[in-house]
Formats: C-alpha cells, structure tokens, sequence
C-alpha cells in the first residue's frame, strides 16, 4: 500500500531532511507533480488509493498571521481525515503552538531551524505510524472500480445540455458513465443505490443548480467518504471557473466551465510521482526540487527561441490586466507616501513599491524543467498563469517586471547573461535622462548601473526560495525573500563577475518604438 | 586583424562603457564638443564656448581600478617590495598577443554633465543659430585619475620590466599607485605605454543629440514630459572604432 506524501513545494530543505529519514524507511511514497491546476478530485483519489498519509507542515507566514500555514495542505489534511487513513503529521512548532487544536493529537512537531535536534523522535514516529499502516485498509478499497464515472445532476432545463456535454467528456476520457438524478424517485438520503454508486465510482461529477438540492445532500455524502468528486455549481454572478480551495467550480458560461473541466479531468487522470524512488535514482535534494517544479503544456506563444532576443519583447505582457492593476497599485502607494516628484527618486520608490507589491503575492522560485520543450526553446508563463501556478522561473519574472515597469511609465531593461555556470535574467530600468545606447555592452550596462543612470535587481528576489538562486546573492534572504536594496546588490555583483556575458538586452521602449 | 589599440579601447567599452582616451594623455574633459577622428576624440569647441550652460558634478569618492585584456598578459611582482615592501621592488609584465594590455588607474573621480536636458534645449538652440553640426558629440563624463599606467602590446610577443626603490613599506597593489615611481629596467618588443601619468583623463563617454530633432522648433515631435532621454542617444563604440 503506498504512502500519501502531503508537503509544500517550496520548502526544498525541510522536506529533503524529512524525505532522508523516509527514503532510509524506504517507504512507498506517492506524491502529486506540481502543476497549475489545484485539483481537490485527484487528492480525493490518491488519499483513497494509498491508503496512509504523511505530511510536513511548514510555516508560511503572512502579514494576517506570522504563524500560518499552507491553506492547501491543510485542506489536504481535513482529506484525510474524512479518509479516515492512518496519518502522520510533522508540524513546525511555532505552527503547532498557534494552531494546536487544527491539529491531530498525534502531531510530531519539528524545529525548522534545527530538525536535526529531533531526529530520533521523527525516526521513531515515522516507524510507530508504518507499523500501523500496515494493517490499515481503505474502508471502500474493495468496492472502488476504475473508470466507472457517476455524473449527479439536477433535474433542471438549464443544465440539460451541460450534463449531455459533461457525459461526452467524460466517455471520451475512457469513463462508463453512470447519470444519476437524485430526488426523482427517492431523496437523497434516503437513496441507497445512489450511495452505492458514490462509493463504487472512481470518479463522481456532481452538477449543482443555483438552489440547494438533493444533488447538494448526495454531493455531501460523498464529501464525508471522501469520494473523489467534482464540484461544479451553478452560479449566474460567477465570473471566473477556477476552483477554489474546496475544489468548487462556480460557473456562468457553459463554455468556460467545460474547458476547465477538460482541465481537471487530465489532471485526475494524472500518475502519482514516486518521490522516494526518484530520490534513490538522483538524490533527495533533486527530487524534492523536481516534485515541486510546475508541469504545464505551453501555448506557442508562450515559448521563446533563445537566439532571438528581441523575440523576448512578445512576453513582456504590459497590457495585461493583472500587470496593469499591479502598476496601479505601486503608484497609488507612492503617491501615498510622498514620494511621488518627478525624477529618479520617483522612479526608484516606484520600482521598489512594484517589488515589494509583487513580494507580497509569496510566489514560489522554480527553475525550468529541463524537458517538454525543443532545444533552445524556452516556456515563458504570461502574469495569469503566473499568479495560477504561485511560482515563476527568472525568465518568467524578468518578463513580468519588465511588464510592470513599463506600466508604470518606466524605461524597463531585460537582460539575458550567463556566465561559466548558468543563464540568467535580470530586469531593471533605464533612468529618467539616460538614452537608450546604439548596440549596447556589457560595458554599456556596467557604466550606467555605476553611474545610477540604470537600475538593475534580481527579480527573483521577490519570489521564495529556500536558497540563493545565485551565487552572487549573498545577503540573506527573510522569510525566504530579499528585500529590494539586497535584490539590487545581488544583480550589481552579478554584473560585476569577469566571467558574466550579455547575450541579450531587451529595450523594452526603443524595441517598441522601433 | 584589428589594430591593438582597437583591441585595447573595444575591451575597455565592452568591460567597462566607457571609451578609453587615446591617446592616454590627451586632454578630454566635461563639456567638450567634438568628433571621433581616427579611432580618437578630436575636440572641436566646447559648450562653454557655444554659451550652452552646463553644470559638472564630481563623485565624492575616489576609486582605483585594474583591467587587463581577456588573454595575454601575466603579471609578476617579484622582490622584496612584493611582500614586505622595502627595497627593490620589480614587476615582470609578459604579453602574448597584440592588442594584450593593462590598465591601471588610482584615485578615479567621475566628473559628469547634470543638466543634460537643458543642455540638449542649448544645442538645438545652437543648431537653429548655425553653430552647430548635427554629427558632433558631447563629452558628457570623464573620469579624472590621480596615476594611470597604460600598456599595450604591439607584438605577437612582448615583455616589460619595471622596478622602484622603496623607502617605505609599500605592498605592491597597482601600476599606478602614486607612491610608486617605476621606471623600465627591460624592454622586449614593441609596446605602447603611459607610465604613472598623473592626473590624466583616461575613461570619458559621449552623448549626441539625435538627429530627428534639428530643425525649426515647431516641427519637434510633441512628446510631453522633461525626459531629456527622448532628445539624445549613445554612439556605440564601433562609431569610434570606424572613425
């Protein structure tokens, strides 16, 4: 029986040190890839099929609470309880302390500074909770069947065409569909067949009209077992079909709801990923960055030949609404706080406040996969899908900021360097009164940077990340980021190195313009 | 092939953006006017001269810098002013390449025009006066060096040995530290070079206002906004390379 393995992506040290003691237990984990798409069905689905769960529980702190933690891993959590599966749970003792009660009362908490100090208490926990697991058994593992699909609808006119379509779906994704209207002949508490059918589907989709129904009871019963299901409600003010933490789908447009089904349904069928096997073909510290690293499908125009610089200015996405509203808010809050005169000062409070705005958001680090695209073909996430996924990749950040900058009425700079060790990129701006530079250099960047007519910083630094993401970050990162003055010294000492090389610079206004 | 001071001045714009004064000793300064002449900076006027006001700061802090070209050079300090810095102190410079070069300076100040809008208004001002010619540059920064030493191989294969006495404890930091006064024991091959030149202007950048803009006032694109970003441009410095 495989092990459920719960955790946040981005917290690589503290589950590399817990996936050490796991991989020596050589414990079957399962664990799900991250990706774009938060699908509650799929964690229903795994936390039945592998029948034990384990999870470590970070702090993520937030201005509303210093000792918060992952609102999706404790909705995995409540899974699993309702799963009624044997569970193991770490929990960062500043997390433990504020939440206790969130907590089971077998909770093992850790110190994150120091998880070393606790090792044998983890060891010994990690050994009670297999004996235990061993013995466990799913209480509707023998009744579940694969690819039997139960689709629970409302009995209105309105949503006719949508179950029929939903069906269709469904079928082609290689499901028996079952249809099902409860409260036609029996409610639906009282319906046992219909239970049945909860309990044998590997998968039930549950269509809710705007008022409460049967449908909602048997979508309740299937909540409490813990029974993969869909959520999709009815909801004539909704303006957006992403699920939210419950997994809900409130939906207007027929259309729109459909693909973000089409969405959900190939991440269900997604395969759990081994972390511990992948680990013991590389290493902990590799698996647990390839377990959290994004797996998406690009469109095309989100990939970028890297020999084509100025191919770059397509993904820097000022217009966007997100991007537009971020810039904004930046000058709302400078002009707020005084520092709205004309002039570099302004325009440096500007460029912090679009930082420190984006700081605010705790998106994640995460370096590129090294597959799905050609060589030399780079994916690039537009500021949606950004914000979709919590995480971006330098490029996808030096894109954003190059969009924000120039929202804000900016000269933005986007450059692409390497040196002996890596390919990077870095976003700045060039200063009020400086003009753009004929066939520019390196030199060109240093000069300006040394002589404050260009701004550079390490846009990453306003991402999380457990580690410096370069070698040149030196000062430490708070709560996983770097304040601006330190994302900026980072990027000058980046420029500095003798073996950095300029393989593009991306005028952002002069591209435009030309 | 390029000449090696081409090789010097592209390495020292691509590394650092600045262009390198050639000669080493020639006179450049903040406000001159003029043109890129045989791969150097011919002053025609100045801005002073034009009645274009213009305002020059000073960086408060001094600063030294070294630079050597990408390959070809090796550097040996030897005897005992290498450590302890009494006595005879000798550095063995090799050059394997033409074009290899080093550059040392001390107590760099930058020295930069800060009315760089005004000055763009001055110059158009200048041109409706037939004062002006479209192609001329402004030398809108230097860098002021208390010691600067330059040498640049012009041979396949060059060596270069200086030597100080020293009277005082001096560790051997640069080829421009002032305290220093070198002198050539040996010389193999044929090299150019600046020798501890004092308060010399070797680094300096230009600007140029562009083109589109000359002409009658009211023909000036109306583009809002005191930028005076949108009124110059940067020459690259392949425009000094080719001159």
């Amino acid at each position: 029986m495989h092990v459920y393995f719960s955790h946040s992506y981005r917290d690589v040290a503290i589950n590399s040190y817990f996936m050490g003691h796991l991989v020596q237990q050589n414990i079957p984990l399962v664990a799900d890839q991250k990706s774009k798409t938060w699908c509650v069905a799929k964690l229903e689905r795994y936390l039945f099929q592998a029948g034990s769960f384990i999870s470590i529980i970070p702090k993520r702190p937030s201005e509303q609470d210093p000792a918060g933690y992952s609102p999706y891993i404790a909705h995995e959590i409540d899974l699993a309880r309702r799963a009624r599966t044997p569970r193991l749970l770490f929990v960062e003792q500043q997390v433990f302390r504020k939440h206790e009660t969130r907590f089971p009362e077998d909770t093992v908490v850790f110190d994150a500074g120091e998880p070393e100090r606790g090792a044998r208490t983890h060891r010994e926990a990690i050994q009670t909770f297999l004996a235990k697991s061993r013995t466990a058994e799913p209480p509707l593992h023998d009744l579940r069947r694969d690819n039997e699909a139960v689709l629970v609808a409302e009995n209105l006119t309105s949503l006719r065409g949508v179950v029929e379509d939903l069906g269709e779906l469904l079928r082609r994704e290689g499901f028996n569909v079952i249809r099902v209207t409860p409260g036609k002949q029996a409610g639906a508490l009282d319906n046992v067949r219909l239970l049945e059918n909860l309990w044998r589907s590997e998968l039930c989709v549950f269509v809710l009209g705007g008022r409460l129904s049967d449908t909602h009871l048997a979508l309740a019963m299937a909540h409490a077992h813990c029974i993969p299901a869909m959520r999709l409600q009815y909801d004539k003010l909704s303006t957006d079909c992403s699920p939210n933490l419950q997994g809900e789908i409130r939906w207007s447009n027929a259309s729109d709801m459909l693909m973000e089904f089409r969405e959900q349904l190939s991440s269900f069928r997604r395969g759990f990923v081994e972390p511990v096997a992948l680990a013991q073909d590389t290493s902990v510290k590799d698996a647990m960055e390839n377990l959290g690293t994004t797996v998406w499908q690009p469109l095309e125009n989100q990939l970028w030949n890297q020999a084509d610089g100025p191919a770059l200015l397509r993904h820097v996405r000022t217009n966007d609404p997100i991007v537009q509203d971020k810039a904004n808010s930046a000058r709302r809050q400078i002009k707020a706080d005084g520092a709205d005169n004309a002039g570099r000062e302004r325009e440096f409070a500007l460029c912090t406040a679009l930082y420190d705005g984006i700081k605010r958001l705790k998106y994640a680090y995460e370096t590129e996969a090294q597959t799905g695209t050609a060589i030399g073909v780079q994916k690039i996430r537009p500021p949606l899908l950004i914000a979709q996924s919590n995480a971006a990749t330098c490029i996808d950040l030096a894109c954003l900021f190059g969009a924000l900058l120039e929202a804000a009425g900016l000269n933005p700079l986007v450059l692409v360097l390497r040196t002996e060790t890596m390919s990077h990129a870095l976003t700045g701006y060039r200063c009020q009164d400086e003009p753009a530079w004929a066939a520019p250099t390196l030199g060109d960047v240093r000069r300006a940077m040394n002589q404050n007519d260009a701004v550079f910083f390490e846009t990453t630094g306003a991402v999380e990340a457990d580690a410096p993401v370069i070698p040149d970050e030196v000062e430490p990162r708070l709560d996983k980021v770097l304040p601006f003055l330190s994302a900026r010294a980072s990027a000058q000492r980046l420029l500095q190195r003798p073996d950095t090389r300029l393989v593009h610079i991306i005028d952002v206004r002069q591209l435009r313009s030309a | 092939m390029a000449s090696p001071v081409k090789t010097y001045q592209a390495q020292m714009h691509s590394n650092l953006g600045f262009y390198a004064t050639w000669l080493p000793t020639d006179p450049v300064s903040v406000g001159d006017v003029g043109v890129f002449e045989g791969g150097r900076f011919r002053r025609v006027t100045t801005l002073a001269e034009l009645e274009i006001p213009s305002k020059v700061s000073r960086s408060s802090g001094q600063a030294d810098l070294q630079f050597s070209s990408t390959e070809g050079v090796k550097l040996d300090a030897t005897g005992a002013g290498a450590a302890a810095g009494v006595g005879k102190l000798e550095v063995a410079i090799q050059f394997s390449g033409a074009g290899a070069f080093v550059f040392h300076a001390s107590g760099l100040q930058l020295e930069r025009l800060d009315n760089r809008a005004q000055v763009a208004q001055g110059v158009l001002g200048a041109y409706r006066d037939a004062r002006w010619k479209k192609e001329w540059l402004i030398v809108e920064s230097v860098h002021a060096a208390d010691c600067a030493t330059v040498i640049i191989s012009e041979d396949s294969s060059a060596r270069l040995v200086l030597s100080a006495n020293l009277k005082l404890p001096t560790p051997f930091t640069s080829l421009a530290d002032p305290r220093v006064g070198f002198e050539v024991s040996a010389n193999e091959g044929k090299m150019f070079r600046t020798l501890g030149g004092k308060r010399l202007h070797p680094l300096y950048s230009c600007l140029r206002v562009k083109d589109p803009f000359f002409g009658p006032a009211e023909v000036l694109p109306v583009q809002g906004g005191d930028d005076a970003a949108r009124l110059l441009s940067r020459p690259g410095i392949d425009e000094l390379l080719e001159s």
